[in-house]
């Protein structure tokens, strides 16, 4: 982990991630209110904050690869909430039954079981090669292409193709 | 020494190998055949195209998994509880806000719903809910909002009901009434005096910020949301990972943001944030640490206290902050919590002086500097004790809380205070870390130095040593539990006979010789506690509950037909009380006892219908803990009858859903683990198995764990290094498994575990070539075949199975084919489907034995090929059919 002393401590770092995440969430929930069936676009997401975030002076980041990265964990927790909330829910009585029908209901589940998988796959990942789970937080979760990735961690591109293939068949083994 | 390559190493350097050369690169370069076994598994993932999840990128999955967004599913017009909503007021990280009413008699209430979006929960959720919302409702103050009801929804999410207060945040208050600097004061002290009442009732507020103290249009303060912060705290705002508390940065005290305890020095410091924004009309930075004198300007002014004011007053404002004020908000404010005010009220009255023009407490900062210089320096030892605090202090007030006797409360609540500064003395921050007492030793240290004073008050005396035995049960220390329950008894004996606090003692000691395995003597005393009559039982203890111990008690004795019978007649008086409306929250619990009691006593039918029915009840009214107990059990049944797809989805389930409670304080039970780890070894999934069950032990072991729990872990463990061709180890897995199950013999699984521990003993010394030992072993654990399906029906499967492959190993073949007989029919009664794997090697097991007479066509059935072919994904189904065809290639 970088030293994160001399930009003022922790507490300025979990307020900056909060907001990451809290208008995140707004866009997302704007972005799918807008359009009943519409996809939630993570990439579209991501640049939009981006753009938004950059003009603020409340919010600097030091690099590029500071805000991509709060974002793509912010998009995580995201996912992973959902997950949680869904399978906690997954109880819920007449609540599930009107917005999800058996059928989306099971894969509505199994999604939230798998994500949460890839989750624990991913933490382990960090453990063994932070790194390579960087580079999927990134490409995952921030949808950014493996070329941005390398671009904004400042690494060669076939560095972080190696980085994602090794990423991609650890997380695989572990979530069949 | 050439050092062991690292996972990316070998699977780098495979990828560059045809198929059969990586074979031999990892037989060569990886000894450790899990690590082998999960390059495996990665070469084989790297081999099949597809994003990490079958629904694609992040996006898309959040989109299948849906939004669950309270908002969202709680339209205006829906109910939550006996409310139908309005709107939404507002909606945060952690809670939705809405305006709702309720027709009472024909009067319409309005109220403010909080509905808590998450993670409310700590280990005991529900009961800590009701005990908080409790101490909640008894909080009436005219300045703090009333909390009217609380409750689940069907939902499972908790909801608070609150007056509806119709004011404006106290500084826009001050500002549109053009408020001066005395008026300001004035309205402060009635914040002060509504927090102080919380605060003695040890209730802290933790979020205390404009928008939560607000004024009515007739000028009364009303304070918002007292108490429950803490119902949120197990949140974390979405970021699980910075474990982030419900809180408000502007206005958190340093030890909110260090995720040390709050205690009610955090509501003053939050207290001394408002002031100084209250009377400079500028909110305080975080780094901020000037005096509010130096802060103010003419803009500040000008938003605080109206452009009428400014210019002339900026310099008579400053001139009256300067001095008194600007030290009572530093003090307020200080970094360190033991150097503030102690209390709201302590804060209130210094203001008090001020207005009265009387010296206040508060000094310039050199006064005190060097004892906190003192505290910077000893720093782990203050936040030490602090968290002692916070963990003892949850614990005692809410069990003065739980108490009936109101016209105790106060001197109880004095005596717990004191007892608590006690503590905080014998943790001096001068002794070094690893001297420091854990919690559990402290509190029961504490608690045999208790001050004469409280001696002499038998009463008092009996009720604070009752509550610490079971704060130490519940936090395992089951030994000291016992003792200090027994100090209460023999402290009680003056007290009458059928005094409350001496049947809650008798109950507390009851429970904790049953966590002792002391069945002969909780046996006893529950038998005197049914003789007592019911209308002399205390108000909150109910026949149904001492029917509950009673049948725990026959269980561990195993005496199963009482067992069954107290249990029956327990659920019994449950069910009749929840028809009366009455404790209808514990019945599932009771119904989810009595049928683990039923598989004890292989009534399995009658138990698997009772875990339907806590299923259905905990789908629509339960805390994730409680579901997940509700889904362990059904995991259970599901392993039993050979259903390994839903027992395995149903131990994920409950994992997950434990996983979803985060950190507590309570420790997260472990036995959904142990089921996981049943369930893959039935698969034969021994990789995941081992790492699972090796985690576990070690977890064990951290908690001191009965060693027959670990035993059973151990006996796993060696099961999966079978599994994984490593018998030296799982002999030696084993080994520890029958040292550790010989303290089995107190426990209510015994007999079983250590059979299975001799049987897998046995295989793994066949393995090793010890066949006098496998000899040795396996007539051990036959001696050991009659107890075994009496002690654990649910187990006897494993155990036949076990038995066979022993058997086989020894080539006792008679033996092996009675076993794969009793197996068969022990699967039948079960009524495991065609496609078990046990059925399966049961039949290949009788096949082999026949096939040696010639007969090898028995095995070549459709219905077992198709049977076969249903299971040949798993790791067993391979072992089964690379058998059946070793079989067909014999001449």
């Amino acid at each position: 982990m970088p030293d994160t002393r001399q930009v003022p401590t922790v507490h300025s770092t979990d307020v900056l991630f909060i907001t990451v995440y809290a208008r995140l969430k707004a866009m997302a929930a704007r972005q799918l209110a807008g359009r009943r069936n519409a996809t939630l676009d993570t990439t579209e997401l991501v640049h939009e904050l981006y753009l938004r975030m950059g003009q603020r002076q409340a919010l600097q980041f030091e690099h590029p690869a500071q805000f991509f990265s709060y974002a793509a964990r912010a998009m995580r927790h995201l996912l992973i909430n959902r997950a949680r909330d869904r399978l906690r829910l997954c109880a819920g009585g007449q609540w599930m039954r009107v917005t999800l029908d058996d059928h989306n209901l099971k894969l509505a589940l199994d999604t939230a079981e798998q994500a949460l998988a890839l989750d624990a796959a991913l933490d382990t990942l960090e453990q063994t090669d932070a790194r390579a789970a960087q580079v999927v937080e990134l490409r995952f979760f921030a949808g950014l292409s493996l070329e941005q990735v390398g671009e904004t961690l400042g690494l060669a591109r076939r560095t972080i193709d190696r980085d994602w293939r090794f990423a991609r068949a650890f997380i695989k083994a572990r979530m069949e | 020494m050439e050092s062991t390559p690292s996972l990316r190493d070998l699977f780098e350097e495979a990828l560059t190998l045809p198929a059969a050369a990586r074979r031999r690169l990892l037989t060569e370069r990886c000894p450790d055949p899990l690590r082998r076994a999960e390059v495996e598994r990665m070469l084989a993932a790297d081999a099949i195209d597809g994003e990490l999840l079958s629904t694609g990128d992040a996006a898309s999955a959040a989109r299948v998994i849906g939004d669950t967004s309270v908002v969202e599913a709680m339209p205006a017009g829906s109910h939550i509880g006996p409310f139908e909503l309005l709107e939404v007021l507002g909606e945060g990280g952690s809670s939705t806000v809405f305006r709702a009413f309720r027709d009472a008699d024909g009067v319409r209430q309005e109220v403010a719903i909080k509905l808590l979006a998450r993670g409310l929960y700590t280990a005991d959720a529900q009961r800590q809910f009701r005990r908080e919302r409790e101490a909640l409702a008894r909080l009436r103050h005219p300045g703090i909002a009333r909390l009217i009801e609380g409750g689940i929804t069907d939902n499972g999410l908790a909801y608070i009901a609150l007056e509806l207060v119709d004011g404006l945040p106290i500084t826009r208050y001050a500002r549109e009434h053009n408020l001066d600097l005395r008026q300001r004061l004035v309205l402060f002290l009635m914040v002060c005096r509504a927090v102080e009442t919380a605060h003695r009732a040890l209730i802290v507020h933790r979020d205390l910020k404009p928008s939560n103290v607000l004024v009515t249009a007739d000028g009364h303060v009303k304070l918002l949301d007292f108490g429950i912060a803490k119902l949120l705290d197990e949140d974390v705002t979405g970021a699980i990972r910075t474990q982030h508390r419900a809180l408000t940065p502007a206005y958190a005290a340093p030890e909110q943001f260090a995720q040390e305890p709050v205690t009610t020095a955090t509501d003053v410091y939050a207290l001394g944030i408002l002031l100084d924004e209250l009377i400079t009309g500028r909110r305080r930075a975080t780094s901020d640490s000037g005096t509010p004198s130096s802060r103010i300007n003419q803009p500040s002014i000008a938003t605080a206290y109206g452009p009428a004011q400014v210019p002339a007053s900026v310099a008579s404002i400053r001139h009256k902050l300067r001095g008194d004020l600007d030290n009572i908000v530093l003090m307020a404010t200080t970094t360190e919590p033991e150097h503030r005010y102690a209390s709201a009220g302590a804060l209130a009255e210094d203001i008090e002086r001020h207005l009265d023009r009387q010296p206040v407490l508060a000094h310039p900062p050199s006064r005190w500097y060097r004892t906190s210089k003192f505290v910077a320096r000893h720093r782990g030892g203050v936040v030490l004790t602090a968290m002692f605090m916070a963990a003892i202090l949850t614990s005692l007030s809410i069990a003065v809380w739980q108490g009936q006797v109101a016209r105790h409360e106060a001197q109880r609540a004095d005596a717990i205070r004191d007892f608590v500064v006690g503590l905080l003395r014998k943790t001096a921050p001068d002794v070094p870390a690893s001297q420091r007492p854990d919690v559990p030793t402290l509190v029961y240290t504490a608690a045999a130095s208790l001050p004469q004073e409280l001696r002499d008050q038998p009463e008092l005396h009996a009720e604070l040593l009752v509550t610490l035995g079971n704060v130490l049960r519940d936090m395992g220390d089951t030994e000291h539990s016992e003792i200090l329950l027994r100090d209460a008894e023999s402290s009680e004996a003056a007290l009458p006979e059928y005094s409350p606090v001496r049947i809650e003692t008798q109950i507390g000691l009851t429970r904790t010789l049953i966590r002792r395995d002391n069945y002969t003597e909780a046996a006893k005393r529950i038998n005197l506690l049914l003789a007592i009559p019911a209308r002399r039982l205390p108000a909150d203890t109910t026949r149904a509950e001492l029917l509950k111990i009673a049948m725990v008690v026959a269980d561990g004795h195993a005496d199963m037909i009482p067992a069954v019978a107290l249990g029956r007649e327990m659920l019994k008086a449950y069910r009749v009380d929840c028809a009366a409306g009455l404790r209808c929250h514990e019945l599932s619990s009771a119904i989810h006892d009595l049928a683990s009691v039923l598989l004890d006593a292989d009534r399995i039918a009658e138990a698997r219908g009772l875990a339907d029915e806590v299923l259905a009840l905990r789908l629509h009214d339960a805390t994730p803990m409680s579901l997940a107990n509700a889904y362990e059990l059904q995991s259970k049944i599901a392993l039993y009858r050979g259903d390994l797809d839903v027992a395995e989805a149903d131990a994920l389930k409950a994992d997950a859903l434990l996983d979803s409670l985060g950190n507590s304080l309570q420790r997260r039970p472990l036995e959904p683990k142990t089921q996981r780890i049943d369930v893959l070894l039935a698969r034969e999934n021994a990789s995941d198995a081992l790492a699972l069950v090796t985690a576990l032990i070690a977890e064990q072991h951290a908690r001191h764990a009965s060693r027959c729990t670990i035993a059973w872990s151990e006996m796993q463990q060696a099961r999966a290094e079978l599994l994984l061709q490593r018998p030296q180890d799982a002999s030696a897995s084993a080994a520890h498994a029958l040292d550790d199950g010989a303290d089995c013999h107190r426990e209510i699984i015994r007999d079983v575990t250590v059979a299975l521990a001799q049987l897998v003993h046995g295989r793994a010394l066949a393995a090793t070539g010890d066949t006098a030992g496998a000899e040795a072993a396996y007539a051990k654990a036959f001696a050991q075949n009659a107890h075994v399906h009496a002690d654990d029906p649910l187990s006897w499967p494993l155990y036949l199975t076990e038995s066979m492959r022993l058997a086989s190993a020894l080539g006792h073949t008679d033996a092996a084919a009675r076993d794969a007989h009793l197996l068969l029919a022990a699967l039948d009664r079960a009524e495991a489907p065609v496609t078990h794997p046990w059925r399966l090697e049961a039949q290949l097991s009788l096949a082999s034995r026949s096939s040696g007479n010639g007969d090898v066509a028995a095995m070549g059935g459709p219905v077992f090929d198709a049977a076969l072919g249903r299971i040949r994904t798993w790791p067993v189904g391979a072992r089964l059919a690379q058998w059946r065809a070793s079989m067909h290639g014999r001449p």
